[in-house]
């Protein structure tokens, strides 16, 4: 088991390094030069050679790469191998502090959204597979068609148009915090974390009651596929000749249904995780809906402006990110069944 | 789908008015305003400056030496207006010239205390001036820019070269604690109007030099990320990036305390939110909607009025001299005959527009409605067509990829309509538009930088300074570094840099009118409207003033209880 984690991990190394070149050159080839809106539409030619002198963009591809990978000395320096992300042309922040803004933000929202949808879409799969075609298989199976048949950011709107317009039970979608509740000192970035360990629960009652709209959102959509894929995987389980003969010996059923849970669980956790780094993308449009500033939102406004540092080391979190959780998903396969390990 | 929600939801609001439109005893001195992005930085050097709400911020947290003074007048929308020929001081107290030296000398207000607690002094003004030539920030030397522009003696084009000398020398000097003198290269009437500009405000410069290390000696990171120090009617309380900012009015403001005690200004991306927050009474202010949704604000009510003024925002139909066939002037100027005028100002803007008479914003000094006039004249046109050598449209296919009409893909709801009422009328002459929709960065890069688009849409660059001067000297002369359809014409060329440097103001505005005359003639840019900035405003709240950066000065605004 050891010896399959360290393949993994080495496997996953080479993996974050060769996204991190082929980021860095896709980049380089895009259909504008970055610094026409830098320098703005009075820039004389001295201005945008300044720039460009100071954004590296003079230098050759392979010598701009050596730089951002900090094997050579250059006006973006330090690189990536003395933990720079280097500096947003938007902004000039540190792109590593502009992450730890955002990131947790996004994580926020899609851990407990994702928590939520699981809480609700584990059982129901079950269920409809256990009790197998009838009423309630019917109403599950037409539930993850229709979550599932809009896109997240028209949720959020139907389900702000219907409990903060209509029927006034959620707090206007402005944000993460009402406008006169004082934020809690930052730790995690996460507020509901943030406040409790603050002892502030004035400011986790309102952190809280603005997540839940955005949370509901993205788990409703969410939820769906989950059902399915769990339904399905139960369903194949529970037709299985050992399920079968488990009968034949007469096992009880919680029995069987713990076999069929274990057995159906390796291919649901894969799906499962694929779902978890798909979520990223869902939760941008969510974020934009609900103003809730989070890392979604952010990557959107750098791709757009052709924020190449910022580009870059979104596409890294995102890709360490998704990396460990295959990693763990590859461990956790390896653990239900060990002759993936082998 | 996202136009058709934010109306649905606006309706019920406006319908069912969900929460009283109260602004509550806690709500008298705290004033909530939402738009649609963040403040990105405060650094007037950063890129971040570039994006409206950071602007927005900047000018409420800093300070300048002159400002323009209140013209005592305000726009058919209710928004007060300045006199730009007319100037007032803020931290200069009075200032005078002495043309035998070219020569400023300022005499800078005393016991100004900013929101770090340290006094104003002339060592302020000279570290903004010497941060500015040092060009050290990402962003293209926006303060070395506005220098340059004023006449600055060494803040010249030779400082950008990478190895230059970008230390001040003595154009600006220290008399004494309160006086200061600012050389020129010649007297510019465009001097006084640099120093309203936010790109030059004055730094508190102990509070930045506090923060400033071996390899940032201009804490340029400290302003990008954390704080604009200097003397400004509001000092920053929080910053939460990418969401909101918070500022408290100063104590000690030199004008005394703001009327408002505490701003609240907030990122809020979706449209529909926005309205709907203005409506509940959650919000006081709202920027940066659609025509369509002010049109929507104003005809709902329910305790919000739109204030809007016709001030330096402009729509043009951009022609690329460097492209062929564009610099074919009876092509121009047939293209400017079919352009859907009236249609344009009803149906993309909601009648909140003009049509723009000029290659000037008419609020700036020196505007003058040029004899040469455009009107939708598909007749005349064709005519035109004719004579420029492609009858009925016909030989324009020799130039593949040209009649592609660019526009900023993010303006798509505004400007999407009007490049489709264009490319119907154009088609009358036969001339058939392809529409190219880009993203902002592209749209800049080809644009600004590359020039390899032939006809775009522009809507959103306005020359910041209000005088025609710097509306045409950076925009309209060959190599003029504004100057992106690389328009060349010696005659108007002549007229540069006498133009600037002539001290006779009904002089200057003679010459500025023959400019205007000649380029209108032979347009490069097709004026098309001057159209309305506006914001969604709580009934209660006054005070909007409009200055050309279109950033609202907290400052000037009222709550009423």
């Amino acid at each position: 088991m050891t010896g399959y984690a360290l393949r993994r991990l080495g496997v996953g190394v080479l993996q974050l390094a060769a996204i991190t070149v082929l980021v860095f050159v896709v980049m380089r080839f895009l259909p504008a030069d970055p610094v026409g809106r830098l320098v703005g539409f009075t820039a004389s030619p001295e201005t945008i050679a300044l720039t460009r002198d100071k954004l590296d963009l003079d230098e050759s591809l392979p010598d701009q790469l050596l730089i951002y990978l900090g094997l050579r000395e250059g006006d973006q320096s330090p690189g990536l191998l003395q933990g720079s992300l280097g500096d947003s042309w938007n902004t000039g922040a540190p792109v590593v502090d502009q992450i730890a803004q955002y990131l947790p933000v996004t994580l926020e929202l899609i851990i407990l959204a994702f928590v939520a949808a699981l809480l609700v879409a584990v059982p129901l799969g079950v269920l409809a597979a256990v009790r197998g075609s009838g009423r309630l298989d019917a109403g599950i199976r037409f539930y993850g068609l229709f979550a599932g048949a809009q896109p997240e950011f028209w949720w959020g709107l139907a389900f702000i148009f219907l409990f903060y317009v209509t029927w006034q039970v959620a707090p206007a979608p402005l944000g993460r915090l009402d406008f006169l509740t004082a934020p809690p000192p930052r730790v995690t970035g996460m507020l509901t974390v943030d406040s409790l360990l603050a002892g502030n629960l004035a400011a986790f009652r309102d952190a809280a009651a603005h997540l839940v709209l955005p949370v509901v959102t993205l788990a409703f959509v969410l939820t769906g596929p989950i059902i399915k894929m769990v339904r399905q995987n139960v369903a194949k389980a529970m037709a299985s000749e050992y399920v079968l003969y488990a009968r034949g010996c007469g096992l009880p059923t919680r029995q069987i249904a713990a076999y069929t849970f274990r057995n159906s669980l390796a291919p649901s956790v894969t799906l499962i995780a694929i779902l978890f780094a798909y979520m990223l993308g869902g939760a941008v449009l969510v974020e934009q809906v609900f103003s809730l500033g989070g890392l979604g939102q952010w990557a959107v406004a750098s791709v757009l402006s052709f924020d190449f540092p910022a580009i870059q080391g979104i596409v890294l979190v995102i890709t360490v990110g998704t990396l460990l959780v295959l990693l763990a998903v590859d461990l956790l396969h390896a653990r239900i069944d060990p002759r993936v390990a082998r | 789908m996202r136009k058709g929600t934010s109306i649905l939801l606006t309706a019920t609001v406006a319908t069912s008015l969900l929460a009283p439109a109260a602004v509550t005893a806690q709500d008298q001195t705290q004033l909530v305003i939402l738009s649609p992005d963040a403040v990105a930085a405060l650094d007037t050097e950063a890129p971040g400056t570039l994006v409206l709400e950071s602007m927005a911020a900047l000018v409420n947290l800093m300070e300048p030496l002159v400002e323009f003074a209140p013209a005592g007048t305000h726009s058919e929308g209710g928004v007060h207006q300045l006199d730009f020929t007319s100037f007032e001081g803020r931290l200069a107290e009075s200032w005078e010239f002495d043309p035998d030296t070219l020569t400023y000398r300022f005499h800078l207000r005393q016991g100004v205390i900013g929101c770090s607690g340290n006094e104003f002094t002339a060592d302020d003004v000279l570290y903004t001036f010497a941060r500015a030539k040092s060009a050290s920030g990402t962003l293209g030397p926006l303060g070395w820019f506005m220098f340059n522009t004023g006449g600055v003696a060494g803040f010249t084009p030779d400082v950008l070269a990478p190895d230059a000398d970008r230390s001040l020398g003595d154009e600006v000097t220290k008399v004494d604690d309160f006086t200061v003198d600012i050389k020129v290269a010649s007297q510019r009437r465009l001097f006084l109007p640099v120093l309203t500009d936010f790109f030059v405000f004055i730094w508190d410069s102990k509070e930045m030099q506090a923060h400033a290390t071996e390899a940032d000696p201009w804490s340029h990171e400290y302003a990008t990320t954390t704080n604009a120090p200097s003397f400004g009617p509001y000092c920053l309380e929080s910053w939460t990036k990418g969401s909101e900012l918070t500022a408290v009015a100063n104590p000690s403001y030199y004008r005394g305390p703001a009327a408002i005690d505490r701003i609240v200004f907030r990122k809020v991306p979706e449209t529909a939110n926005r309205i709907a927050a203005l409506q509940a009474g959650q919000a006081h202010i709202v920027q940066n909607l659609t025509p369509r949704d002010y049109e929507f604000l104003r005809q709902a009510g329910n305790g919000v009025h739109v204030d809007s003024i016709v001030g330096n925002q402009f729509l043009f139909l951009g022609l690329s001299w460097n492209v062929p066939p564009f610099e074919n002037q009876a092509l121009r100027q047939a293209f400017a005959y079919a352009i859907p005028y009236e249609e344009i100002l009803s149906t993309g803007y909601g009648g909140q527009a003009t049509k723009w008479e000029g290659t000037v914003p008419s609020s700036y000094v020196g505007f003058h409605r040029t004899d040469a006039q455009y009107t939708t004249d598909l007749e005349k046109a064709a005519h035109l067509l004719d004579e420029a050598g492609f009858p009925g449209g016909a030989g324009l296919d020799q130039y593949p990829g040209v009649l592609r009409l660019a526009y900023v893909a993010e303006r798509e709801s505004t400007l999407g309509p009007i490049a489709t009422l264009i490319q119907s009328s154009f088609r009358q002459i036969g001339v058939e538009l392809e529409l190219d929709p880009m993203p902002q960065a592209q749209f800049a890069d080809r644009v600004f930088s590359k020039h390899d688009v032939g006809m775009f849409l522009d809507d959103q660059d306005k020359p910041d300074l209000p005088t025609a001067e710097y509306a045409l000297g950076p925009f309209m002369t060959t190599g003029g570094p504004g100057n992106y359809t690389l328009f060349s014409d010696p005659a108007v060329d002549a007229y540069f840099p006498a133009v600037y440097e002539e001290t006779d103001p009904a002089k200057q505005d003679q010459m500025l009118a023959e400019i205007q005359e000649i380029i209108m003639a032979t347009p490069n840019w097709l004026p098309i409207a001057e159209y309305a900035t506006q914001w969604g405003v709580r009934d209660g709240v006054s005070g909007l003033t409009w200055h050309p950066d279109l950033q609202l000065r907290w400052y000037d605004l009222k709550v009423e209880p």
